[in-house]
């Protein structure tokens, strides 16, 4: 009698593993699916929400002479990139859109191209984009222009500054993103 | 089509993304192996406490104008075994000297921005993350530390998992349970460290929290729970990085949220499975 008890024990604890097992293997697949659902869910709003005015942020001519992109996504943190790794982008031709600024003061006047990011904490916003030099004529304030430039370093009064050199400057009609986020 | 696929050979072609993606994939492997120890042992809060500690560190790190990591490593590393040694002596119980020390490194934080620049964008950056900011000697460090930590969760694994289970039966086998303890805290102080640039130090102790918790949602065994946590922690992480890019949304918040849905629909199911689970019982 206990025997058969026991026997029954050791069925029913089988019977059990079995549903646990089963159990389990319903999860993995509930879990599978879901991450492919999503998956597939991101890469269609991502195809979806993706703009068409992008163009390839290192631009394939001559090998020596690719020029980098300032895209208008991932805007300031190529700019972080260029400011943090300067020395991998000395000497690089760097394309750059937004608006553009001077600043007059009695020594010399600086021109920049730069558009708001965030600052910290919050909404107060930071001036972000480089110094440029041009050997031609400078668009009005706030104009909405594109720079090709050189990036070179130059000292003053001790400190290092960034600055793209020889820069060929055109004014757009069509306005990118004032205010950007990364 | 083509549009998209140019697209992401964009993303893939900026040097910050590309650090970012092997960063973040390790830290979240990393934080979701030890995160399933740290739930289940009821020390979740150490990866918050020790977060906050970090916050100190960096803040006093930038006020000495010293690279944060060079302060953070020791100090947060010490602070786990600090937490340890306290959380076993009866006199204060572990959650008090969690919030005892986090609040003193947050007031120690505070203090050091008001006396020397504020809140710089370096603090800022540090408290929320800023996965783009990643420079390559970060990318090396991270990596470095991540892939030893992984080595050594694979090597400890089954003490770990003794010492996760019953403390007290493991230390009757004869296994130092203090010593794994200790192995668990440096890891989890490593990975901390390792992701509060990624992540923020505000918001890494959720990569070692949500995985875990939402793997247990509809896993019951350690093992699969481990390798559940550590795809979800990794997916949820891609997701989040989608997000980012999409909408320019911060990083580190967006792979919060990524989970926070993760742990919503696993809920979800795992309530809709022990409904049905209880209505086959009754009918039968």
């Amino acid at each position: 009698m206990s025997n058969n008890k026991s026997h029954s024990d050791v069925r029913g604890n089988e019977v059990q593993n079995a549903k646990k097992k089963q159990s389990e293997k319903i999860n993995v697949i509930v879990f599978a699916s879901l991450c492919v659902v999503l998956l597939v869910a991101v890469g269609v709003v991502f195809a979806l929400t993706k703009t068409g005015n992008h163009s390839k942020p290192l631009e394939t001519g001559d090998s020596d002479k690719e020029i980098i992109n300032i895209t208008e996504k991932l805007y300031v943190s190529w700019i972080n990139e260029i400011y943090t790794s300067t020395d991998q982008y000395l000497g690089r031709t760097i394309k750059i859109e937004g608006m553009f600024a001077k600043e007059v003061l009695p020594q010399k006047t600086y021109y920049y191209v730069y558009r708001v990011g965030p600052g910290c904490c919050g909404n107060d916003g930071a001036m972000c984009g480089f110094e440029f030099t041009s050997g031609g004529e400078y668009p009005q304030e706030n104009d909405w222009i594109e720079v090709v430039g050189t990036l070179e370093v130059y000292e003053e009064n001790g400190n290092k500054f960034l600055t793209l050199s020889n820069s060929k400057i055109t004014v757009k009609q069509e306005r990118g993103l004032e205010v950007v986020g990364n | 089509m083509s549009e998209f696929f140019m697209y992401i050979a964009e993303l893939f072609a900026a040097p910050f993304f590309v650090r970012a993606l092997i960063v973040g994939t390790l830290v979240s492997l990393c934080s979701s192996l030890l995160g399933v120890s740290l739930v289940l042992k009821r020390y979740s809060m150490i990866g918050t406490g020790l977060s906050n500690v970090s916050f100190g560190c960096v803040t006093v790190a930038v006020a000495l104008n010293i690279a944060p990591l060079y302060i953070s490593i020791p100090v947060v590393v010490a602070s786990s075994f600090l937490l340890l040694r306290i959380s076993d002596n009866s006199k204060i119980k572990g959650d008090s000297a969690i919030a005892m020390i986090s609040s003193g490194a947050i007031s120690i934080g505070v203090m050091a921005v008001y006396l020397t620049s504020g809140v710089t964008n370096d603090v800022c950056g540090y408290m929320f993350g800023s996965v783009f900011s990643l420079t390559q000697s970060d990318m090396v460090f991270s990596a470095a530390l991540s892939v030893v930590v992984i080595i050594m969760f694979v090597i400890f694994y089954n003490r770990i998992f003794a010492v996760t289970f019953d403390e007290n039966f493991a230390r009757a086998t004869g296994t130092n349970a203090g010593r794994y303890n200790a192995v668990i805290a440096l890891l989890t102080a490593s990975t901390i460290v390792v992701g509060m640039k990624m992540m923020g130090t505000l918001l890494i102790s959720s990569l070692i929290i949500f995985p875990a918790l939402t793997s247990m949602r509809l896993f019951k065994s350690f093992k699969i729970v481990v390798v559940c946590s550590g795809f979800l922690s990794v997916f949820c992480f891609f997701i989040g990085m989608a997000l980012t890019v999409i909408f320019e949304a911060p990083a580190g918040a967006s792979v919060v949220i990524a989970h926070i849905a993760f742990f919503l629909i696993f809920s979800a199911v795992s309530a809709l499975k022990k409904i049905r689970k209880r209505s086959i019982e009754i009918n039968e």
